[in-house]
Order: C-alpha cells, then structure tokens, then sequence
C-alpha cells in the first residue's frame, strides 16, 4: 500500500508538468476553467494559481492517460516505469511469518464428496508497524497428479492489525470444501499454502527445512483419497410388465446405493435372446434413488420386436469404481396379432352328456394372413388332462370361419367329470395368446356302460364268458380227469 | 370315477317290489353284499374252511385205517388211491366249470362296478372298458387266472367223498346258478350308477349258495364224521 501510495503522489506531481510540456490536456474537455473556481461535474478541475495554470486529474483520467502513453510511446513508457519503480526493502528485522495448515478433524481416509475443513494457522511475530498485510491461497494436489492446483476462491488475508494480541496468531479458514469432487482416481491427496507477505512469496511445503507436523498442525497436509464402490440393490432390479406388447409402457427399474453418496452413472444394456446387446443408455442418478429408463422414451422397441425374449443388465459406477449386474430375462414381448378367434363353444350329441357320445366342439375364427392355420383340440379331465384330440387346417379367408370338430373325446374313466377344452392355435391371436378354451357347463354323465343287458352285445358277452367256462370244463375233464 | 361312488348313493333305489326276503334279512343281506372286504372274507374263509375240513377228512380215515389195520403200515398214497372214486365225466366236466364260474362270478360281483371298490374294478382299464367286448374280455381274463385251481380243485374235493345223488345235483346246478349271478352282476354294470338291489341281493346269494353247494361234500363228511 505505502508502495501504490508513493506512486500516485509521483505521478500525480509529475502529470502538470508533462502536460505544460507537450500542450496535452489529459482531460482537455474537463479543462475549461470554471469562473466560480469549481470544478465541473466530475473528478478533475483546473484552477489558476499565480498565473499557472493547474490541471487536476481523477484516478480515471490518470489511467486513460497512462494507457495511451503505454500504447503510443511505449519505449518512453517502459523508462517512466524505470524511473517510478522503488524496489521494496523490508525493514532490518522483518521475519515471514509462520504459515502451517490446521487440519482439526484428523481424518486421514477422505471420500471425494467430504467435506473438508481446513485452516490457515498464522503466527506473526513482527510489530505491527512492520508487519504487512498477508495473502494466503490453498493449494490441492490430487492422487496422480505432478502439480499443486490453487484452489478457486481460495485467497484469504490478513490485514496487519489482524493478529491476537496475546500470541500474534490469526486463523483463516477454508471450510466445506470438495476439491476432489471430480477426480477420476484415488490416492495420495496433498494440501499446501502459499502466501505472499508483500515481500516474498512462501509455499508451506518448501519454506521449512523440513516438513513440520505437530498435532494438527502441517506443513504439508497429506489424506489418502478413497473410494466405496456403488452397490446394486438386487431386489429393486426389475422391468414391468415383463410381458407386454411392444408399444406397451414398459419401464426398467433399479435402484444403486453409494456408500459415499457418490452420483452414479447408470447404464441400462438391453441384450437378445442370444445375450448380444442391442442398445445401452445412460443415466445420473443419486445414491440410493431409483432408476427408470422408460422404454417408450428411449425407444427400445419396435413392431418387428414383438414375440421376441429379451433380456437386460446394467453396468454401474461412480467414476472410480465399475461393475455391472448379472443378467436379468425381460421383457417378453407379445406377438402381434394374426387371428381373431372367439366363441368356444362345445355341444352334447345330445342332452344326457354321456361319455360314449360324440361332441362338437366349435371356434369362430378370422384369419386373413395366415395360411395352412393349424389349429388343435385338447380336452381335459381329471382322468385324462390335455388329452389331444384333434387338428383341423383352415386357409386364408377374409369371412369367419366356424371351426368344428366332431369327435368322441372321452373314455369311461371320464364319466361323472367336469371337462374343460382348449383350441390351440399356429399364429397369434388378439389377445396375444396362441390358445383359447372353456368349460363345459356340466358334468360328463355317470352312466359307464354303453349298451343295456338285453342287448345283443351284452348278452354276446355273456354267452361268450359262460361258453368259455363250458369249453374249459369239457377240456380239463377230458385232458385231466381220465 | 372316484365321483361314482356318491353319485351312485344319491341315485341308490331299492327295488321296494322285490321282496324276496323280510325286511329286516334283506337289508342285512343287502348289508352284506355291500360290504366288500366281508364279501371277500367270508368267500375266502368258506374256501378256507372246506380246504381245513378236506385235509381233517383225510387225516381222519387215513389214521382210522391204520388203527383197523393191527399195527401194519399203511401208505398214504396207496389209500389215496385205493379211496379215490371216478364221478363221471359229465360230473367232473360240470363241476370244472362251475368252479371256473365261481371265480368269474366272484370277480364280476365285486370287481365289476365301482360301487364296492372304487379304486380297483374293470373300468379302472378304461381302453377294455370303453369296448363292445368289453364284459367278455374281464370274463376271459378271470377265467384263465381261474383256470389252474379248477383244473384240480374239484378232483381233489370230490374224488375222495361218497357224493349222492342229490350233491351231484346240487354241485352241477351251481354252474346255472353262477351264471345267474353273472347276468345279474353284468346288469348291475350297466345301470350304474343306479343300483338295483334286489338284483345285486340275488347275484350274492346266488354266489354263495353256489360256493357252499360245491364244497358241501366236505363239510358234509366233516359233520358226519364230527357225529
């Protein structure tokens, strides 16, 4: 300050005098002078005293006017700068104050979102009418890094009055800071300061004979910089619906946790049914919030997908530390329609529902795109379920097609049970689904014999078994009894 | 099939008009033949009885011999075939096939329907059951399991007993008698689920009669010689 001070007072006595030499008013509209002797609107004034005339400049006009000089005499410039400078020598006892890091917290293992406190500890044992004032700058060195980094918005100072009185000691601190937020590696932190007390300029780090570290106190502050590797919460990994349309809402969910409460990058990779990946996107998330890529915004999948497996897994880090999840089965997407079926119907040959009759089983069915549709008949009781009937094959038709089958589904071990059926078709239907059945309304009836007890087969049967007793008799007495 | 059993309870009827017995005799008969494992037991223990009666028979006059014979040896084969009596063909014949009846009548009595046992019948064989043939096929199938026991059993039961008149009778109208209770059984196969008592009543009765009348020459000589 004394420094800029006497500086000023030279030019400012030494402007009049260039100004009168060379006929160059600095400010020549500000130069009229005014009959009341006060100065115009603005800094500068001129007044007459003696018969000389004195210009007075503000700090602006003295600016404009060194500039200009600068710009178009600039050899002269350079020999007034020689002639204006005085170095400046610190009085005989002057001694550079004691700078050290404080670093109360003790924590040597730092993550890159901990917030750091750390302290410039100023002791300066000069008189106050010696000191002067004291810039100071944090400076950061981060793992793999060759040079220190000043930290932004780092500079403190400490005015020469700005000392305790009981110890010459002032604190300055810099609090709350990340200055790895972004580092890509972990390792050796280092912290430093340098300052400048008007006379030199000092880095903590070299300006001792050795580093010093005394409690909390540093020359040289040295953390290791680590880091915890974002987890996956397992159960939080899923895709809904898993079985869906392709132009269905389908949304991939998860949710990954850093114990650091580092950002995660995020990365969904969409794979086939051969695990080959198809398409992979990214997301930002916090730690421990959920996650959604919504298939519809990032335009996963398209009409020629539907009926295909797909499946997924995600890789994830917080720009130290990768890893990725197994891989997860979904979504299956429905094929598109081909066929309309509808109205299942099964009839009786008649109303006694017995189990040697035959029954027609009907499927109304549009089919305009698929040739040679195959389409089968199972039937199901508790005795026989899933029980195949038969297989009828309908052409391309833009009409409806009533699909019947008129067979003899059921055997006596059927009679007395409900039954069920289903038409299981080649080709996809409305409902994305390659079958459709129903119930029948009743049971099969409980009668197991086909034919009454006069009838000619059963008494054939009869006869047959009693002629065979007959024979076997007349054979064993004949064979064994004589 | 196993729904069978209650659909045949709800539609159960008794033939109310057959009163071919008291009341109180018929619904304990009616008890009976329901009854499968005392249809059996009871089948198996006449059975039983008469082979227990036949060796005692035989034990009997083998050591009455010895005893009439003043301390000289006595073979048993020899005696048995000194005792052996030929019966006639036509004896012989009939009571062959009514023994091979008494099996396939016990087994379409008991083993026809689901009625007695619902887990272990003819229609539990569904592709024989479903036939036209399919009554004869069962018949043939006991008949030939039938086929060794009544190769030898009414030899051995009647080669060694005095047989009158009236037991050849008896013993030869067993065989009708079994295929009344065949036709009876089969008729209880082709109404289920409706059972028609009296008939089944019938075709147990028949059956049992007919088992007592072929092995009563043995218990016959067993109470004579009880007296």
């Amino acid at each position: 300050m004394k420094r800029f001070a006497t500086i000023l007072i030279i030019i400012f006595l030494l402007l009049p005098l260039a100004a009168q030499s060379e006929g160059v008013s600095p400010s020549p509209h500000k130069s009229t002078p005014s009959s009341s002797g006060s100065g115009s609107s603005g800094g500068d004034s001129s007044s007459s005293s003696g018969g000389r005339k004195i210009v007075k400049l503000d700090l602006d006009d003295m600016i404009g006017n060194l500039e200009k000089w600068k710009q178009d005499d600039s050899d002269k410039y350079e020999y007034m700068k020689k002639l204006l400078y005085i170095p400046f020598v610190p009085p005989k006892d002057y001694v550079a104050p004691t700078v050290l890091l404080w670093y109360p917290s003790g924590k040597t293992n730092i993550t890159r979102n901990d917030k750091l406190d750390i302290y410039a500890y100023v002791k300066n044992d000069n008189p106050i009418e010696v000191r002067s004032d004291v810039y100071l700058w944090l400076e950061a060195k981060g793992p793999g890094e060759e040079n220190y980094t000043t930290l932004g918005e780092s500079q403190r100072v400490i005015l020469a009055n700005e000392y305790s009185e009981k110890n010459n000691v002032s604190i300055r601190d810099w609090s709350g800071i990340t200055p790895f937020a972004d580092s890509k590696k972990v390792g050796n932190a280092t912290f430093r300061i340098w300052f400048n007390d008007m006379h030199s300029t000092y880095y903590t780090d070299t300006m001792y004979e050795k580093p010093y570290h005394q409690g909390d106190y540093y020359s040289v502050l040295d953390l290791e910089l680590v880091n915890s590797p974002p987890e996956a919460e397992a159960e939080s990994i899923m895709v809904e619906p898993a079985r869906a349309r392709y132009n269905d809402p389908i949304r991939y969910e998860a949710r990954f946790v850093d114990s650091d409460g580092d950002q995660i990058n995020v990365t969904l990779h969409l794979l086939d049914g051969q695990n080959k990946e198809l398409k992979n996107m990214t997301q930002e998330v916090p730690s421990g919030s959920n996650v959604t890529f919504a298939a519809g915004e990032y335009g996963l999948f398209g009409e020629g997908d539907a009926g295909e497996n797909f499946s997924y897994m995600y890789t994830y880090g917080d720009g130290l530390d990768f890893n990725k999840t197994e891989t997860y089965p979904g979504p299956s997407l429905l094929p598109s329609p081909k066929i309309f079926v509808s109205a299942p119907d099964v009839e009786a040959a008649d109303e006694n529902r017995y189990w040697w009759q035959n029954y027609r089983f009907s499927l109304k069915v549009k089919n305009s795109e698929v040739s040679n549709l195959k389409i089968d008949l199972y039937t199901c009781t508790p005795s026989h379920p899933n029980k195949y009937q038969d297989t009828k094959t309908i052409n391309v038709s833009e009409e409806v097609q009533n699909v019947i089958f008129d067979v003899q589904p059921f055997d006596v071990s059927d009679a007395d049970q409900s039954f069920s059926y289903y038409f299981k078709y080649s080709a996809t239907d409305q409902n994305s689904r390659e079958e459709m059945g129903g119930t029948s309304d009743g049971k099969i009836n409980p009668k197991i014999v086909k034919y009454p007890i006069y009838s000619m087969v059963t008494i054939a049967n009869i006869l047959a078994v009693l002629l065979a007793a007959l024979v076997g008799g007349i054979v064993i007495e004949k064979k064994w009894y004589r | 099939m196993s729904d069978l059993n209650g659909t045949m309870a709800a539609v159960q009827t008794v033939d109310a008009s057959s009163r071919l017995v008291p009341d109180g005799l018929s619904s304990f008969i009616a008890d009976v033949s329901s009854n499968g494992f005392l249809g059996i037991s009871l089948f198996l223990l006449l059975l039983a009885l008469g082979i227990a009666l036949h060796w005692l028979n035989m034990k009997r006059t083998f050591e009455r011999v010895t005893a009439t014979n003043n301390g000289g040896e006595v073979s048993r084969d020899e005696l048995r075939e000194e005792m052996f009596i030929r019966q006639g063909s036509n004896f012989n014949a009939a009571a062959v096939t009514a023994w091979m009846l008494l099996v396939a009548a016990f087994a379409y009595f008991y083993f026809l329907t689901p009625e007695i046992f619902s887990r272990y019948n003819y229609y539990h064989v569904p592709d024989l059951a479903s036939g036209a043939l399919g009554f004869a096929a069962f018949g043939f199938v006991v008949l030939i399991l039938a086929l060794g026991a009544a190769a030898f059993v009414p030899k051995e039961f009647y080669g060694y007993y005095e047989l009158s008149r009236k037991m050849k009778v008896a013993i030869m109208l067993a065989g009708p008698m079994l295929a009344i209770s065949i036709v009876l059984s089969v008729q209880q196969g082709t109404t289920f689920p409706q059972v028609e008592l009296a008939s089944r009543i019938v075709a147990f009765l028949a059956l049992f009669a007919s088992e007592l009348a072929l092995l009563w020459p043995i218990y016959a000589e067993a109470l004579g010689g009880v007296r």
